[in-house]
C-alpha cells in the first residue's frame, strides 16, 4: 500500500509573477516588447469548404517591422488558422495544438476534427487567463464537413459562417456584412474574403502589403501566398551608387593561416570546366 | 461638491459651508491649504450620445446621414435623436458625441442666424463660414479645457460646389469627399438630409432593416 | 465668447486645482521635410492625416502658403520632422550632407536630382512608417516664385 500523501498539494496556476510584473511596471521599470501584429484576418464558409484569409503586415508600434509574414498557420492537412494579436504567441500556441493533433491523429487513425482543434486552443488561452495574446480564426473540412471559429485571447470561441478579427476585423466585417450570403461558389467566396482583407489593408494602419489566403476542401488545400500584391511598392527614381572607397577603412592586417593537409582529392567533372 | 455626505444621517450640519470645523481656523481659499480640498472637478465625459454620422459628396450635391440613437453608457437610451441640424437653405450640420452639448450648439447657431437674418444684408451662413467658425469655437473650448464634446460634419453646397467639412472636439479639421465619424468611420455603411441646389431635404426617420438569414446557421460556440 | 460662463472669471486665482478627463491633444501622424539649394527652396509633407489605427484623410496636405517667395538662409540646409523623420534625415545627412562618405566632395545638388531624392525618401519611409502615405506634394521656391507637385505613395 502507498504511504499517504502528507505534502499538501499545488493545486491550480500561480499568477503571482503576472501581478509582479505589473507592479514592476507601474514602478517603471521598462520590459521588452513583443511584436503585436495589428492585422486583419478572416474567414467565410461557402459551398464547398473555407476560405481564410490574411494580410501580411506586422508592425512593431509605428513601424512595419516585417512586410510580408504569414499569418495563416498550419494546424493539420485539414485544418488551417489565422493568427492575430503577439506575432510570437500565435506562432507557438498554433505550432503546439499542431502538434498534439498530429499526435492525436496517429493515435485514432482519424484526420482530426476542426471541433477537436478549437477545445485544444480555448482550454490552452483560457488556462493561461488572456496572458497568451493570440486572437485566431480557425477553418477546415472534416467527417461533419466545413466548419469554422474565431477564438479570442481569453479562450471564448464563436461558432459562425463568417468571422473577422485584428485591428482591421471591423473593416473586413463591413464587407462581410454588406455580402455574404449562404453557399457561395469558390470563385465568389475567394473574391469576398480579398475584399475583406484588403478593407484592412487600406484603411486600417495596423494592416497592410498583401493578400494571403487558403481555400480548404473536403480533399483539396490551396495556400495562395501571396493571392494578390495589394499595393506595388514605388519605383525609385534617383540612383544612389557610390565610388569605390567611399566606405571607410580603418586598419588593415594581412595573416599567414597555418593549416595541414588532412588528405587529397582529385574529382572528374561531367561539365567541360569553365576556365577564363 | 463634497459637502453631499453631510447632510447624511447621523451627520451634524457644520456651521457654514466650506467654513471650519468647530476648534479649527478657517482657511482662505488659495492659501497651502486649499491644495489638499478636494479638487474642484468639471465633468468632462459624454453622457447620452450619438454615435455615426455620414457624409458623401455626389454630382450637385451632397448626402449626409447620422442615427437616431441617444446611447446613455451601453444603454440604447433614447431612440429618437435626430442628429442633423438644418441651419439654412444650403447647409447642414450633423453631430456625434454629447447630445446635450450639440443641443447648446444648436440653440448658439440658431440665434446666430436669427440674428445675421436681423441685418437683413443679404449674407448668412455658408457651408464653409460656418465650418471654419466651429474649428475656432471647439479650439478655443478645448484650450480652455472645457471642450464641446462632440465631432461635427458641415455639409452644404457653395459656389454650386458641394462641400463636406469635419470638425472635432479639439479642434482637428478637413475637409474631404466623404467622411465618417463615431462607430461608422469603421464600418462606414437613419436620418437622410440630401442638399441640392434647390434646396435642403431632410428624409426620415428610416427605420433600418436587419438581416437574419444566416442565423439559423449558428448554433452555440463549439 | 458667445457663452457668457466662458468669460474671464472673477477670483480666477482662488481656484483649487483642477482635475480633468480630457486631453486636448491627439496624434495625427505625418511626416515634412524641406531642403535648401543653391538656387531653390523645397518643402515636402505627405498627404496623410490619422489618429490612432485610422485613417481620416488621405488628401491633407500639411504646407501653407506664406510670403511669396521666401528667402533661403543658411540656416539649416535640410531638415525632415514628423513621425518618419528618424526614417528621412540619415539619408539626408548622408545624401546631402556627405556623411559617412570618405572623400566626399560637396556639390550642390541641382533641383531635378533633389525632387527625385525627396520622392525616394517618402517612398522609403511609407513602407516602413504606418502614419506615412497616400501622396506627398512638394513645393519648390525659386526666384520666379512657387511650384507645386503631388506624388503618389503607397495606400496601406
Amino acid at each position: 500500500m502507498a504511504a499517504p500523501c502528507v505534502e499538501p498539494s499545488k493545486g491550480g496556476f500561480s499568477f503571482e509573477n503576472c501581478t509582479r510584473n505589473a507592479r514592476l511596471e507601474q514602478m517603471g521599470l521598462k520590459f521588452p516588447k513583443a511584436y503585436k501584429t495589428g492585422t486583419t484576418i478572416a474567414g467565410i464558409i461557402y459551398k464547398d469548404g473555407v476560405v481564410l484569409g490574411a494580410d501580411t503586415r506586422a508592425t512593431e508600434d509605428t513601424v512595419v517591422a516585417d512586410k510580408n509574414c504569414a499569418k495563416i498557420h498550419y494546424i493539420s492537412d485539414n485544418i488551417y488558422c489565422c493568427g492575430a494579436g503577439t506575432a510570437a504567441d500565435t506562432e507557438m500556441t498554433t505550432l503546439m495544438i499542431s502538434a498534439q493533433l498530429e499526435l492525436h491523429r496517429l493515435a485514432t487513425g482519424r484526420a482530426p476534427r476542426v471541433c477537436t482543434a478549437n477545445r485544444l486552443l480555448k482550454q490552452m488561452l483560457f488556462r493561461y487567463q488572456g496572458y497568451i495574446g493570440a486572437a485566431l480564426v480557425l477553418g477546415g473540412v472534416d467527417a461533419t464537413g466545413p466548419n469554422l471559429y474565431s477564438i479570442w485571447p481569453h479562450g471564448s470561441t464563436d461558432k459562425l459562417p463568417y468571422v473577422t478579427m485584428g485591428s482591421g476585423s471591423l473593416a473586413a466585417m463591413a464587407t462581410f456584412e454588406d455580402r455574404f450570403k449562404p453557399n457561395m461558389s469558390k470563385e465568389e467566396a475567394m473574391k469576398l474574403v480579398r475584399d475583406a482583407i484588403a478593407a484592412g489593408i487600406f484603411n486600417d494602419l495596423g494592416s497592410g502589403s498583401n493578400v494571403d489566403l487558403c481555400v480548404i476542401t473536403k480533399d483539396k488545400v490551396e495556400y495562395i501566398r501571396p493571392h494578390e500584391v495589394a499595393n506595388a511598392k514605388g519605383v525609385k527614381q534617383g540612383r544612389y551608387l557610390y565610388k569605390r572607397g567611399t566606405t571607410a577603412v580603418l586598419s588593415s592586417e594581412t595573416k599567414k593561416v597555418e593549416f595541414d593537409v588532412i588528405g587529397t582529392e582529385v574529382k572528374t567533372s561531367a561539365q567541360p570546366m569553365d576556365t577564363q | 461638491m463634497a459637502s453631499s455626505s453631510m447632510f447624511g444621517h447621523g451627520n451634524t450640519t457644520p456651521f457654514w459651508t466650506g467654513g471650519p470645523a468647530p476648534g479649527q481656523f478657517y482657511s482662505f481659499p488659495g492659501s497651502q491649504q486649499a491644495a489638499a480640498q478636494t479638487p474642484a472637478q468639471r465633468t468632462l465625459y459624454p453622457v447620452v450620445t450619438g454615435s455615426s454620422v455620414l457624409g458623401i459628396q455626389f454630382e450637385g450635391g451632397v448626402v449626409i446621414a447620422a442615427d437616431m440613437l441617444g446611447s446613455y453608457g451601453s444603454l440604447a437610451r433614447f431612440r429618437d435623436c435626430p442628429r442633423l441640424f438644418k441651419v439654412n437653405d444650403t447647409t447642414v450640420v450633423g453631430a456625434a458625441g454629447d447630445y446635450a452639448d450639440f443641443q447648446y450648439l444648436t440653440n448658439v447657431i440658431e440665434q446666430q442666424v436669427i440674428d445675421e437674418e436681423c441685418l437683413n444684408d443679404g449674407f448668412g451662413y455658408t457651408p464653409k463660414s460656418l465650418h471654419c467658425w466651429l474649428t475656432r469655437v471647439l479650439y478655443n473650448r478645448r484650450s480652455k479645457f472645457n471642450p464641446l464634446w462632440n465631432t461635427y460634419i458641415v455639409a452644404g453646397i457653395e459656389d454650386q460646389k458641394p462641400f463636406l467639412g469635419y470638425v472635432d472636439k479639439i479642434g482637428m479639421a478637413y475637409e474631404a469627399t466623404s467622411l465618417a465619424c463615431g462607430f461608422g468611420a469603421y464600418i462606414a455603411l437613419y436620418q437622410v438630409a440630401v442638399i441640392t441646389k434647390d434646396g435642403v431635404d431632410i428624409k426620415g426617420p428610416i427605420k433600418s432593416e436587419t438581416n437574419w438569414e444566416v442565423a439559423h446557421m449558428i448554433k452555440g460556440y463549439e | 465668447m458667445m457663452d457668457p460662463t466662458m468669460m474671464s472669471e472673477p477670483l480666477s486665482d482662488y481656484k483649487a486645482p483642477m482635475q480633468v478627463h480630457f486631453s486636448p491633444y491627439e496624434f495625427n501622424g505625418g511626416t515634412i521635410l524641406a531642403i535648401a539649394g543653391e538656387d531653390y527652396a523645397l518643402i515636402a509633407t505627405d498627404t496623410r492625416l490619422s489618429q490612432g489605427f485610422s485613417i481620416h484623410s488621405r488628401d491633407s496636405p500639411k504646407t501653407y502658403p506664406f510670403f511669396d517667395p521666401v528667402g533661403s538662409y543658411e540656416r539649416e540646409v535640410f531638415r525632415a520632422k514628423g513621425s518618419a523623420s528618424a526614417m528621412l534625415q540619415p539619408l539626408l545627412d548622408n545624401q546631402l550632407g556627405g556623411k559617412n562618405q570618405q572623400g566626399y566632395q560637396k556639390t550642390p545638388m541641382p533641383l531635378k536630382q533633389c525632387i527625385a531624392m525627396v520622392k525616394d525618401v517618402f517612398t522609403s519611409a511609407a513602407e516602413r512608417d504606418i502614419y506615412t502615405g497616400d501622396s506627398i506634394v512638394i513645393s519648390v521656391v525659386t526666384k520666379d516664385g512657387t511650384k507645386s507637385e503631388q506624388f503618389p505613395l503607397r495606400k496601406d
